[in-house]
């Protein structure tokens, strides 16, 4: 009766058992007697043996639909109405012979025996059902908790909830849980994961329901810890990759550093170690070592103005800048360093002042210009465009090349410290223009980034507010 | 004699002309390449008596391009690096490179490790007699004298002092010594170290300024005696 109240509630297999009960009383009660008034005109020629088996037909009905009880009561029934209706004399429950009382005490025995085993065949056959619901329960809900893990345990937990007709279910930090909620604490070994919480309003749990419950509850504390394991691992290897990235940097800047370095040394102790000195070797010497020092001098601007930037000390004037008047010393600049590149500029009226500091506007142009530059130099279109739009009182200013592009992935990577978009890049690109010039269109304000050209070749691009 | 040919690898322009400007003052004669691949193809075309090999290079790093050298060739190889670190050196003697200098460096250093290299692959040593100031080792004989006085040393002593004089001006790594002295059940570089100052307090007229048994901190060691006739 109390697995029969429970189910009327239940997820679990909702059996309408109270119905069957009854069903199987009245079949204990009215099958018997339905019997014995369609066998009593025929009595006299009917066998006692042939009457009997007819009224087991109730017994095994009564007992298969309500169990042991229903069926011990179509037992008793039966032998009653067995025993008045054919067995001599009729209509009494006395006896006329030895062998009457025989008969009717077999068939009782043998109908209870029946009703009983039947009954309990049953009730295992309801159990299994029960226990086979329990499981299917369990891999529905191990279904949905994995199937939309992509979507965040919250997603696949809200599934559950509604699959188990509650509104909803949460998992709460910490391991308290109030009296009057559903809640399922959540560990792994020794270790709280937090507590499942089931909301909405819904009768009283059964024990099964209860038992599935927290094996799901320990499935959704395995994958909870699965996933803050996982962010740990992903936290400690963001970690790593800054700390390899520092070591990057400081291995590239003082190799950076001592390369013009060493070839200034290994230049003037060749020229102090000789005994005549020819001014064609010397003019030599010194050409080189200007272009060395000429580096190193490159380099140190840089590198101080990224520990201006990374140390927060960079501040940005804010005031209107021409870009017009920027781009001209920007481009001669570049065409200087490689004439065979030829500079195309398309800028809209509108976008042709922004708001920013002049000095960084300048660098960030003439970085994304000499970027460009080295880019194209052994590709066939050597020509830049410098294009600049406005949109929403924002300007764009995009330098687009045709040159061999970004590789996979380079999109923000290019960004970096010392990062060179080929591998063939010469030392003479010291990898830290477009690192700067991030750093400084973000002091501005600003948004810069790289992307492919239509066609082939890289497009940088930074965006200020305009100046109306 | 025609001159010798060195094939300089450098990707920085500036180092490479320097290198090569040095070199060609000196009379030999300087091909010059700025990566790795080239420089692999380049010692299977011209045949250079020797390779300048800076470490950091694009297409192929001088350590790749250093093994793949070994694959064909037994042209001494000089390693150029601004690296600091000791393993980039190390890697590179271990993977066959000869000796190395560190960036930055002065030409007469370039020129004496150059020379060192191009007269050992022309001339093998094959002298075994050593003498210093009132020190004379005797390799055949196997006899050290100090002041007249014939100073008595361990087997293990004498492999160590073989092993170092058979290579004048080489330098040996760490790991190449302890396999030559030991073999398989070598110690490790601390007991090493502590076994060739022991040597040098028995052989060095000054233990404090070697002038037997060099030291390049971190990498190995080499004999520092030109052989005497």
């Amino acid at each position: 009766v109390e697995r029969a109240t429970a189910m009327t509630s239940s997820f679990l297999r909702p059996h309408a058992a109270s119905w069957q009960l009854r069903a199987a009383y009245i079949v204990a009660i009215g099958g018997p007697l339905a019997i014995a008034a369609a066998l009593v005109p025929f009595r006299a020629g009917l066998s006692h043996t042939l009457i009997a088996f007819a009224f087991l037909v109730p017994v095994v009905a009564s007992s298969w639909l309500g169990g042991a009880g229903p069926g011990i009561a179509a037992a008793v029934a039966s032998s009653a109405v067995f025993n008045a209706g054919f067995l001599p004399p009729y209509g009494t429950f006395s006896f006329e012979r030895t062998e009457y009382l025989v008969a009717f005490l077999a068939f009782l025995t043998m109908s209870v025996v029946i009703s009983w085993l039947v009954g309990i065949a049953r009730d295992r056959a309801i159990a299994a059902e029960d226990r086979e619901a329990e499981v299917r329960l369990l891999f529905d809900l191990s279904h949905v908790l994995v199937s939309e893990r992509a979507e965040g345990v919250t997603a696949a937990l809200s599934g559950v909830a509604g699959r188990l007709g509650f509104v909803m279910a949460s998992v709460r930090e910490g391991t308290d849980a109030r009296v009057d909620e559903l809640a399922f604490p959540l560990r792994v070994g020794d270790a709280p994961v937090g507590t499942l919480v089931f909301l909405g309003d819904r009768p009283p749990l059964s024990a099964a329901e209860t038992r599935v419950l927290r094996t799901f509850a320990d499935e959704v504390a395995l994958v909870l810890q699965q996933e803050r394991l996982e962010h740990d691992l992903r936290d400690a290897e963001l970690y790593r990759r800054t700390d390899e990235m520092r070591q990057t940097l400081l291995a590239t800047a003082s190799h950076e550093l001592k390369s013009p370095v060493a070839a200034i040394t290994a230049s003037v102790t060749d020229l102090l170690a000789r005994d005549e000195l020819k001014p064609a070797v010397v003019r030599d010497v010194l050409e080189d070592v200007r272009a060395s020092t000429g580096r190193l001098e490159q380099l140190i601007v840089n590198l101080l103005d990224l520990s201006r930037i990374e140390s927060g000390a960079l501040v940005a004037r804010d005031e209107v800048v021409d870009l017009d008047d920027l781009l001209g010393p920007a481009i001669d600049g570049v065409r200087e360093r490689w004439p065979d590149v030829r500079i195309a500029v398309e800028l809209a009226d509108e976008a042709a002042v922004v708001r920013g500091d002049a000095v960084l506007v300048e660098r960030v142009l003439t970085n994304l210009l000499e970027n460009a530059a080295r880019a194209v130099r052994g590709s066939s279109n050597r020509t830049v465009v410098v294009h600049g739009s406005c949109a929403d009182g924002r300007v764009t200013i995009s330098v687009v090349d045709h040159g061999p592009g970004l590789q996979f992935g380079d999109q923000s990577v290019v960004f970096t410290p010392f990062y060179r978009l080929h591998e063939s890049s010469t030392p003479l690109g010291a990898g830290l223009g477009l690192t700067i010039s991030k750093g400084f269109v973000i002091a501005m304000g600003g948004e810069i980034w790289a992307a492919d050209t239509p066609g082939g070749g890289a497009t940088f691009a930074f965006r200020l507010q305009g100046a109306p | 004699v025609s001159a010798a040919v060195v094939l300089v690898v450098d990707d920085d322009p500036q180092i490479r002309r320097a290198v090569e400007r040095a070199l060609t003052a000196r009379d030999l004669v300087v091909r010059a390449v700025s990566d790795g691949r080239a420089a692999v193809g380049a010692v299977a075309v011209d045949e250079p008596d020797l390779v300048v090999l800076d470490l950091n290079l694009p297409h192929m790093d001088g350590l790749t391009a250093c093994r793949e050298i070994r694959r064909s060739s037994r042209v001494p190889i000089l390693v150029l690096s601004v690296r600091d670190a000791e393993q980039d050196k190390v890697a590179a003697l271990d993977l066959g490179a000869d000796d190395y200098l560190s960036k930055p460096f002065g030409a007469a250093e370039l020129l004496a490790r150059v020379n060192a290299l191009l007269r050992r692959a022309r001339t093998p040593t094959t002298a075994r007699h050593f003498r210093l100031e009132g020190l004379e080792i005797d390799i055949d004989g196997r006899i050290v004298r100090r002041a007249a006085d014939a100073l008595h040393l361990t087997p293990t002593e004498w492999r160590l002092i073989e092993t170092l004089a058979a290579t004048p001006g080489v330098l040996r790594t760490h790991a190449s010594l302890l396999e030559a002295v030991w073999g398989a059940d070598a110690p490790d570089v601390e007991a090493l170290r502590v076994f060739v100052s022991q040597v040098r307090r028995k052989i060095e007229p000054d233990p404090r300024q070697p002038r037997v048994i060099g030291t390049d901190p971190g990498v190995g060691y080499r004999w520092l005696l030109e052989p005497s006739p």
